[in-house]
């Protein structure tokens, strides 16, 4: 199923997003103080509403999406932990130790909101990131890889918005504060639960900005993936229901956002959401695919790293599956 | 006014008299932070008056949405480097007497109680120039910081490992702003298992409070309860199991902390 939190007539409920709507399922999930509360606890009774909602779901008729607002299904995490790097760039060299991060919780906004970039100027530039995001169910310690399921609920699109301080080196250095300006943690459209998500590295991520394709990559090619990071996270921190980890990006298509832009990303079986750029400064950079010295385009690499070509290896069509 | 949150998720007033609980004004601190100027009256009243709770034992004053923990230090020659802010997460927060819990830290670095200062925000806190810092600052307690050192300093895991469970000790309390006039002038210490470690004054920062709240609301809003460490000085030594952590901090009392290896789940 796929999960959502939206707002109708100024009051937040619940639902499931279907092919011709949402269907509201507020009555059948414990009332809660937040909207963030409110996901948390279908989470924890998930396995015990589910045949409840699924019947909802069969019977009732669903809310047109222009009737209504989709907020962001995790409006205020408790956590939002990132992984740094942790995709291959088609590339052959040595994996890269696993390493996370943690993004300020309440920069979370949903589909149709706006990333408003800061008055700050010292970061040169921003930058979008597409991303798979593992929501999590807990409390989860310490969990193997062998385990990883018991401690996910289901997944989500993410978009890790990123002021760089030099080249597309994040600002703030080992503090990763370049990616918590407020509203920087764009999130949806919904929670693909785990049981419609058989394989989470296998999954197609897509994100355009104003219509041009720039991320174009499958989770497949994940340097660590999705059990590892689980257990990585679960060794350091107790995950909580509502958590959520970033699982980063290919950043093969990394680019600038600036004012005016509209962004939409789509992972494949999950679902397609958009936001909107604002910046007080109308400040402007080169539109397209970043291709400074440090970029892991293969163009840009070719350009500028001659010498490393020769590790370069073919993307393959993430389309196939 | 000294504000205490009980183990059982409640609010308190410290008093000469002892630990006078105030659940009944407010359902918890951060109601407390926000409607603070409206109950301040009812809490002055029960500070005086209220019948103090027996064998009271104290939570963390405050479980923070967001924890800063700030690149300032106190008291040396060395160059400021750049002021920046890392998060830590509330998994992180323990109380008073409480025990932390030495993590799994993937390599074996080590890991150093640093005494801060703890500025308690009321938000929202957003774009704030330096004259206005105060606006932001609802009181103050005493953090214990721990850093893990000894990594690669852009990819080192003993930055995040700095992120584990039970890693942010604050208390005792949280003491409001009006009580403590200028905190810049603060004398903080720290003992490990009963020998002095840290020993310096929030007088001579890098960066001064004012300038930490400007700086980190040019990024984001800061909301009620959330919570800054203002920096640390040198002097800590790295802890062990069975190790003992007391930090004091002028006016913001005494803040003790057990320190325990993990136990197999």
């Amino acid at each position: 199923l796929k999960l959502v939190l939206f707002q109708s007539d100024g009051v937040v409920e619940p639902g499931v997003l279907t092919e011709g709507g949402v269907v509201s399922v507020a009555d059948l999930v414990p009332p809660a103080e937040t909207p963030q509360r409110t996901m948390e606890g279908l989470i924890d009774a998930y396995d015990s509403l589910r045949d409840r909602i699924e019947r909802r779901v069969s019977q009732a008729e669903p809310r047109a999406l222009n009737q209504l607002k989709l907020l962001p299904p995790l409006p205020r995490p408790g956590k939002v932990l990132c992984c740094i790097a942790n995709y291959w760039e088609h590339a052959q060299r040595a994996a890269r130790p696993l390493n996370m991060f943690l993004k300020n919780p309440d920069a979370v906004i949903g589909h149709g909101d706006t990333i408003r970039l800061p008055d700050n100027t010292t970061p040169w530039m921003f930058m979008h990131e597409a991303e798979l995001g593992i929501v999590l169910k807990g409390p989860s310690k310490g969990v193997s890889q062998q385990d990883w399921r018991s401690a996910v609920f289901g997944y989500t699109g993410m978009m890790d918005i990123t002021g760089r301080g030099e080249g597309r080196t994040t600002w703030g250095r080992w503090t990763w504060l370049g990616k918590s300006f407020d509203t920087f943690c764009p999130m949806g459209p919904c929670i693909a639960t785990a049981d419609d998500i058989p394989d989470p590295n296998n999954l197609w991520v897509q994100f355009w900005n104003d219509g041009q394709l720039r991320h174009n990559y499958s989770t497949e090619d994940m340097e660590h993936p999705v059990p590892e990071l689980i257990e990585f996270a679960s060794r350091t921190l107790t995950l909580r229901s509502g958590d959520l980890i970033a699982c980063g990006t290919n950043h093969e298509g990394l680019g600038p956002v600036q004012d005016g832009e509209t962004l939409e990303m789509e992972v494949h079986g999950i679902g397609r959401f958009r936001v909107k750029v604002a910046d007080p400064l109308k400040r402007s950079w080169e539109r397209g695919i970043y291709m400074g010295v440090d970029s892991t385009n293969h163009e840009a690499v070719r350009r500028h790293r001659p010498q490393e070509a020769h590790l370069l290896q073919p993307a393959d069509n993430p389309a196939r599956t | 006014m000294k504000l205490a949150t009980l183990t059982d998720g409640q609010p308190a007033l410290v008093t000469p008299r002892g630990i006078v609980p105030v659940g009944d004004v407010a359902s918890n601190m951060r109601v407390l932070i926000d409607r603070f100027g409206e109950l301040q009256a009812k809490l002055r009243q029960r500070e005086s008056d209220g019948a103090a709770l027996e064998g009271a034992r104290l939570g963390p004053p405050i479980v923070p949405g967001k924890i800063l923990c700030s690149t300032n230090r106190f008291a040396t020659d060395d160059e400021p480097t750049p002021l920046l802010m890392t998060l830590k997460s509330a998994e992180s927060i323990i109380g008073p007497d409480q025990s932390m819990l030495l993590p799994d830290t993937f390599e074996a670095w080590d890991l150093y109680p640093e005494a801060e200062l703890g500025l308690v925000i009321k938000g929202p806190a957003k774009q704030l120039i330096e004259q206005n810092w105060q606006q932001a600052v609802f009181g103050y307690t005493c953090v214990i910081d721990v850093m893990a050192r000894g990594g690669d300093p852009m990819y080192g895991r003993d930055y995040w490992v700095s992120k584990s469970d039970t890693l942010c000790p604050i208390g005792p309390w949280i003491t409001t702003a009006d009580e403590i006039g200028d905190a810049e002038q603060l004398c903080v210490q720290s003992w490990q298992n009963g020998q002095p470690a840290q020993d310096y004054s929030t007088a001579m920062a890098q960066y001064s409070l004012a300038r930490q709240i400007e700086f980190i609301t040019s990024v984001m809003t800061l909301e009620s309860g959330d919570v800054i460490a203002a920096g640390t000085a040198g002097g800590a030594r790295p802890m062990q199991d069975g190790d003992q952590v007391e930090i004091e901090l002028q006016r913001l009392g005494r803040l003790r902390v057990g320190i325990k290896a993990r136990v197999a789940a």
